[in-house]
Order: C-alpha cells, then sequence, then structure tokens
C-alpha cells in the first residue's frame, strides 16, 4: 500500500516559485523590451532649450531616465495584474498546491521580478547614457552625471526595485480583487476619491494622497525607505493573500 | 534623431514580418538568450562609459574657477596693454601664428567685433610677426563651454598685410544628464548637491600682436590699441 | 481505512444545485467509477474532492482531512481532466521533472517509457500538441504520479481508440502493480466497465447507488414479452425503463426482487427474464427523459396528423 506523503510547505514553495520562474520566462522578456522602451523613451523626450551668447547659439538637451524607471513601475503593475489571472494562478495548481504555497511563491516571484527590475532600471540609466553617446554624435556632453558611482547605482536599484514591489503588490491586490468578483471593491475607493475631489474637497484629499506618498517617496534613510516600502508593500500582499485565502480552483 | 526611429520602426516592422511569415516560433531558448544578452550589455555599459573619448565632455568648474574667469575676462585687455596677457589666472593661449615679413612696414586689416587688437614691439629685429590669441573662458551654467565656442579666428598674412578673419557664428549643442532619478532623493541626503548656479559669461579674448622693433605699423586703424610700456 | 468520505454534501452554484446531499464513503486502494449524464455533478464532485472546490454545506474527508485548501491533500492526490493548465513555454520534460519535485511517489521511469510509447517527444511543448495528445500526456502524468488518490475526470477526451485501449490497460497495470485509490469519472460505462471495481452513479448531483460492479449486473432485470402479463407481474414494482416494442410486445426493466412465485408466473405467461448489461442499467437509472426518443416522433406525427 501506498504510504501518504507528508509535504513541506517550504519545499512545495520553493519548486512553484522555481517552476514559475522558468515557465515566465516571457515575462522577463518583456523585461528587456521595456527597458529598452524607457531609453528609446527618455531619449526621445529630453527637453531642449537655447540661449544665445552673442552670435552663438547654445542648446541644452537634458536628458534623465525617469521614463525608464516609470516604464518599469508599470511593467511591475502589469505583470502583477497579470500573475492574478486565470491561466498563470490555475498553474500551481495543476500539481500539489494550496493558497498558502501559492501565494508564497508568487510573494518570492514578485520580489524576485522587482528585484531584477530594479537593477535594470538602474543600469538603463548607464546603458542610457551610452546609448545618448551615440544618438547625438555632435553634442558635447555636460561633465555631471555622467558616470554613476558604484554606490549610486546600488542606491538607485535599491530604490527602483522597492518601486516595483509596491506596484507589483498594488497590481497584485488589484488582480486578486478582481478575480474575486469585486470590481466594486476596487472601483469604490476610487470613486469616492473622485467625488471628494469634485465635492471641492480637492486640496484636502490631493494632500491626503501626497502625505501617504510622501510618506514614503521623501524618506531620506535608505534603510528607513527600505523598511517602508517592505512593510507597506508587505501590508498590501497580505490583504490581497486574505482576499484570496477561500478562493476555489475553478479550471474551466 | 527621427531617421533613428524611422530605423527602429522598419527593424522591428520586419522582424514581426519575419517571424509571421517563416513561422519562426520564440523558444525558450531565445528568450533566454535574449535575456542573457540584454544583461550583459547593461553590466558592460558602465565600464563601456569610461572608454569613451573625453573630448566630448564639457567640464563643470567650481567657484573658486568661476571668479578667476569673472577676474581674468575683467582684466584680460588691461593686463594685454601692459604686454603680460597671461599673467592672469585662468587666461589661456588658444592659438600662436607665427609669419617672417620682409620691409618695415605691416597693415592690420579687418576689424572684429569684440576683438581686440593689440600691438606690441619686440625688442629684437628677427623680421618676424608672432601672433598669438589669448581668451578666457566661456562659462554657461557652471559648464566650461569655452572647447565648443571656441570662436574662429582666421589670419591670412600676404605681402606685409595681415588680415583678421571674422568668425563664422555657429551654433553648439551640449547633453546634459539628469541625476540618476530615484537615488537622487537618498543621496542628496547623504551628500547635498546644490542645484548649479545659473551663470552665463562670455569669455574674452585679445587678439596679441607682436611685431620686430624696427617695424611700424602702416595707416593704423583707430581700434588698434598699442602695449603702453611706461605702465605701472 | 477510508479514502474518501462525505456527509450530506452539498455544493450550489448560484440557483444551479450542482451536487445534492450526496454522502458517500470509498474505501481506499479501490478503482471506483464514477458515471452520470452529463450534468450529473461529477466533475463537481471530483473538484470537492480534490480540494479545488468549496462545499455549500456537509462534509468532506480525504484521508481523514478537510480537502479544501489543504497542501497535504494536494500532495496526495493528482486531478487529470483536459483542461490542467500547463506553460506554453515548457516542454514536457520539464513539466515531468516538476511533477518528480512535488509528487513523492512520482515513477520518472514509467512517464518516459509512456511518452516513448505514444511518441511524444519530451521536448515537445505541450501548447503545440493536439487534443488527443495532450489528453495522453495528462493521463501519464495521473499514471506516473502514483497519488494514493487519483482522480481521472474523462481522461480520454479526444483519444484515438487505440489510444484509449492502452491507456485502460496501462492504468489497469499499474493498478495491479501500485495499488491505490483511483476515482475515474466517464458517461460512458461501456468502455471502462472492464477494469472498475465500484460504481458509483450520480444523476442530478446526488447519489443514485454506490454498488460493486458485480452486484450491479444483478441490481436488475430484463422482461421481455407480452404487454398485458408484464403489467400483472410488474404492478406495485419500480419500473426502471420500459420501451413499446410492437403493439403487444414491450420490455421492461424493474429491480431484481423477484420471488421464486414471481419467476414461475413470468414462465407460464412466456415472459423472457434477462440480465441488464450494466452500462445499459445505468443509462436507465438516469434517464430523465419520459419515455424514449421515439415518443417525441410520435407526439409530433398526432399533432400534424390532427
Amino acid at each position: 500500500m501506498m504510504y501518504l506523503a507528508k509535504p513541506s510547505l517550504w519545499r512545495i514553495v520553493k519548486a512553484q516559485y522555481a517552476f514559475k520562474l522558468k515557465a515566465h520566462i516571457g515575462v522577463f522578456a518583456s523585461l528587456v523590451a521595456v527597458n529598452l522602451l524607457g531609453i528609446a523613451l527618455s531619449l526621445s523626450f529630453s527637453s531642449q532649450f537655447g540661449i544665445s551668447m552673442g552670435q552663438i547659439w547654445l542648446s541644452m538637451r537634458s536628458i534623465s531616465n525617469e521614463a525608464v524607471l516609470w516604464v518599469t513601475v508599470l511593467w511591475a503593475f502589469v505583470v502583477a495584474v497579470l500573475l492574478t489571472t486565470k491561466d498563470y494562478s490555475d498553474l500551481d495548481f495543476t500539481f500539489v498546491s494550496n493558497c498558502i504555497s501559492h501565494n508564497l511563491s508568487n510573494a518570492v516571484l514578485l520580489i524576485t521580478w522587482s528585484i531584477a527590475a530594479g537593477t535594470f532600471a538602474a543600469l538603463g540609466a548607464v546603458l542610457l547614457r551610452l546609448v545618448a553617446f551615440f544618438v547625438f554624435p555632435d553634442d558635447a556632453i555636460v561633465a555631471q552625471n555622467v558616470f554613476l558611482a558604484p554606490l549610486e547605482l546600488v542606491v538607485g536599484a535599491a530604490v527602483s526595485s522597492m518601486y516595483m514591489l509596491l506596484a507589483g503588490c498594488i497590481g497584485y491586490l488589484g488582480g486578486k480583487l478582481m478575480q474575486a468578483g469585486s470590481l466594486l471593491a476596487l472601483l469604490t475607493p476610487l470613486f469616492a476619491l473622485a467625488f471628494a475631489m469634485l465635492g471641492g474637497g480637492g486640496e484636502d484629499v490631493l494632500r491626503g494622497v501626497q502625505s501617504i506618498t510622501g510618506f514614503i517617496m521623501h524618506e531620506t534613510s535608505l534603510l528607513l525607505f527600505v523598511a517602508k516600502s517592505l512593510g507597506t508593500a508587505g501590508l498590501i500582499f497580505g490583504l490581497a493573500f486574505l482576499l484570496s485565502h477561500d478562493t476555489e480552483v475553478k479550471r474551466q | 534623431m527621427i531617421v533613428l526611429w524611422l530605423l527602429g520602426l522598419a527593424w522591428f516592422g520586419l522582424t514581426v514580418y519575419a517571424v509571421g511569415k517563416l513561422g519562426v516560433s520564440v523558444t525558450r531558448q531565445h528568450l533566454q538568450w535574449l535575456l542573457i544578452g540584454h544583461l550583459i550589455t547593461l553590466l558592460v555599459s558602465p565600464f563601456a562609459l569610461h572608454l569613451l573619448p573625453t573630448e566630448r565632455f564639457a567640464p563643470i568648474v567650481d567657484a573658486a574657477t568661476l571668479s578667476d574667469a569673472r577676474v581674468a575676462n575683467r582684466e584680460l585687455l588691461q593686463s594685454a596693454l601692459r604686454g603680460r596677457p597671461s599673467s592672469v589666472t585662468g587666461v589661456h593661449r588658444t592659438r600662436e601664428w607665427r609669419f617672417p615679413m620682409s620691409g618695415l612696414a605691416l597693415t592690420v586689416i579687418g576689424a572684429v567685433p569684440q576683438l581686440p587688437v593689440v600691438i606690441e614691439h619686440k625688442t629684437g629685429r628677427d623680421g618676424i610677426v608672432e601672433v598669438a590669441l589669448y581668451r578666457t573662458p566661456s562659462i554657461q551654467d557652471m559648464v566650461d563651454i569655452s572647447r565648443q565656442i571656441p570662436l574662429p579666428v582666421e589670419l591670412s598674412f600676404s605681402v606685409n598685410a595681415l588680415t583678421v578673419v571674422q568668425p563664422v557664428a555657429r551654433g553648439a549643442h551640449f547633453l546634459r544628464f539628469s541625476p540618476d532619478a530615484p537615488a537622487q532623493a537618498l543621496l542628496l541626503a547623504l551628500e547635498p548637491q546644490g542645484v548649479l548656479p545659473s551663470v552665463s559669461l562670455r569669455g574674452a579674448q585679445v587678439l596679441y600682436i607682436r611685431i620686430p622693433a624696427n617695424v611700424e605699423i602702416k595707416d593704423p586703424d583707430p581700434s588698434l590699441l598699442f602695449v603702453d610700456r611706461e605702465g605701472p | 481505512m477510508k479514502a474518501i468520505e462525505c456527509i450530506g454534501l452539498n455544493k450550489v452554484y448560484g440557483e444551479n444545485v450542482a451536487v445534492d446531499s450526496l454522502s458517500l464513503v470509498v474505501e481506499h486502494n479501490k478503482m471506483t467509477g464514477i458515471i452520470g449524464p452529463n450534468g450529473a455533478g461529477k466533475t463537481t464532485l471530483l473538484k470537492l474532492i480534490a480540494g479545488f472546490l468549496k462545499a455549500t454545506a456537509g462534509e468532506m474527508r480525504v484521508f481523514g482531512e478537510a480537502p479544501f485548501n489543504n497542501l497535504r491533500v494536494s500532495a496526495n492526490a493528482i486531478f487529470i481532466d483536459d483542461r490542467m493548465v500547463f506553460p506554453s513555454s515548457l516542454c514536457l520534460d520539464d513539466i515531468c521533472r516538476m511533477a518528480a519535485r512535488v509528487y513523492a511517489n512520482w515513477d520518472h521511469k514509467l512517464a518516459r517509457g509512456l511518452l516513448d510509447y505514444f511518441a511524444l517527444n519530451p521536448k515537445l511543448c505541450h501548447a503545440h500538441l493536439s487534443r488527443g495528445q495532450k489528453s495522453t500526456v495528462n493521463a501519464i502524468l495521473g499514471l506516473a504520479a502514483h497519488c494514493p488518490l487519483t482522480i481521472f475526470d474523462e481522461p480520454t477526451l479526444g483519444m484515438d481508440v487505440g489510444v484509449r485501449r492502452d491507456f485502460y490497460r496501462a492504468l489497469l497495470k499499474d493498478y495491479m502493480q501500485h495499488p491505490r485509490s483511483i476515482l475515474f469519472s466517464s458517461h460512458m460505462l461501456l468502455e471502462v466497465e472492464d477494469i472498475l471495481e465500484d460504481i458509483v452513479l450520480l444523476k442530478d448531483g446526488y447519489k443514485v447507488l454506490h454498488l460493486p460492479l458485480p452486484q450491479l449486473t444483478e441490481y436488475a432485470v430484463g422482461l421481455a414479452g407480452n404487454s398485458d402479463a408484464l403489467c400483472a407481474l410488474t404492478e406495485n414494482r419500480e419500473v426502471l425503463h420500459t420501451r413499446q416494442i410492437s403493439s403487444c410486445f414491450s420490455y421492461v426493466v424493474i429491480k431484481n426482487d423477484l420471488k421464486r412465485g414471481d419467476l414461475q408466473q413470468a414462465q407460464l405467461s412466456g415472459v423472457d427474464i434477462t440480465a441488464v448489461p450494466a452500462a445499459d442499467l445505468c443509462v436507465y437509472l438516469t434517464e430523465q427523459r419520459k419515455g424514449g426518443i421515439d415518443d417525441v416522433f410520435s407526439q409530433t406525427k398526432s399533432v400534424a396528423n390532427r
């Protein structure tokens, strides 16, 4: 007679994580495309202004890697929503899984993708400089912010990763809400916000939103910033986890 | 720039067309190579950046250099008139010419705006006219743009006549990078990095001509200046 | 040991009652067929057992534990149907390797052997397979996982007749070597009759019967003969099925509880008593339609004549 297996949650989560990481290689590949897209956007939306100095016309073009960052943040959000869609979420339940292992492996997956996306975004800033050098061959390059110090790169990657993780967790929560069929629950806060803004309290609401984003974005200590972002991300993910804990596997 | 975009679009279209037409299926291996390739590119780019030719960089000046440049700008002509154009810090001799001459009369033709011409008699009688262009740095928003706007002055010398040709006005294009956006907020706290003051300093320049002691300037133009040896 | 035990199980989707106060006990190491017409609640019951769905009411135990959201049950059960989700970027070999990581009893040699036998290249991608090939791969996964509870929900959809026969044979052989609880759902009993031990017959979400196959063949008898004689015989008896063969000749299926007297009476009135094939019996027991398909045509005819 066959003995009954006693699965360890940790082993199952590890197996699911490895399986999904391998299966969703397309997600990683899309990250490359998004990285290149961000660089292209940064180059084409560079701001430019001119000054005349006597008979000489000076033009100064500013290139910022913000487009790279925000396009990647959007990517993290979309990917997280995608992760909650049926085809992606049923994948775990083809083999051994329960909600806990499913959500845990998704969390590790999101963290991995966020770190990769953050690193890509930070290094994308360097690639952007390199590409700009060749795209604008007639321009002189102001020798400021050209070389990013290793510390700057590491901090940039860490901060970007946190942005990605936050965007990913928000996307995951939104996706789980939608999967749970509570589109209403998703829209209610948005509507409430919109009504509050229309109803005259616009500035107060804006200030409220800013104080929430400012709580994380305007942190000046790296350690505190990481702690705050991780805490917020964990909170959002925990909510998504609680929401989806009783979800049935439809597989239809 | 537009050409580049069109090229990119064409490349993208061709790729899509090829994939669709030939039915090339994108396998995991392809994606893996794409990923590895891009990652290597990203990791190599910080090092590749250091291999770029440095001639294209316009250096940032510090406050001391700026104030030096301001002083030099103000005092270049005075010190040139005293016969010591390079005695002020921040003044660069950018070009030099040497023309051998015969005879004892030199004609200097061509008055260029904002380019004073100072003439000094040498002590020797070697029959050589030495010309040098002195200038102080041009600074825009703390960026030393002297190299990019060299104000070309062309000299031609024939039969004891020195002609100064008006520089052709041209533009200079600069590219500047904003600091790494996400790291900015945090690193600003680590090492305060103020916004560069908006300064616009146009470099002054002087064409300094040394002629042999026995040579005289024929029909001197009123704009020509002569070194006052008797000065303090 | 009991593999599955459920008491008063209910599953409701909105208005639709998919499983209706169902109680069932399946002993461990049995090959049980879940039989029923379309919409009888077979798939819902199997998904409840696999822990995919949460029961609306009632109690369900798989190896003594509630299966919903239960990792231990999940690790000891595999659910095979034609809607299994696989990533399109992975090949069969990758999928097998994943199964090997999570299933303690995974038989890699068996999996490779079966893939080889059915001419399925392990480097192939699941998304590129035909419907029948997909079903074959899924069935192979179900066999090789050697799960204490193996659930096949209509596993042969799209398979060729030959492949289907091979699969039944493989299932039986593997079951002999590695006895385990196997649930096998099908709407056609005829094909799987030979390999099943027990049968659970479902209709409209409730359990009609749960019997070992030999008992099922003795469950009912068919009577063929003069309609009047049959009427007399079946009086006060539940008629499971009746079919008018000619104007005065009928075929009736009743529960096999005829006494000796009844048998004599039948013989005297020229009624033939025959055994009812299990497959036919299942159809009769779960018939929802009144009369036969012929009645639809005779009715329309009479309307037209009027």
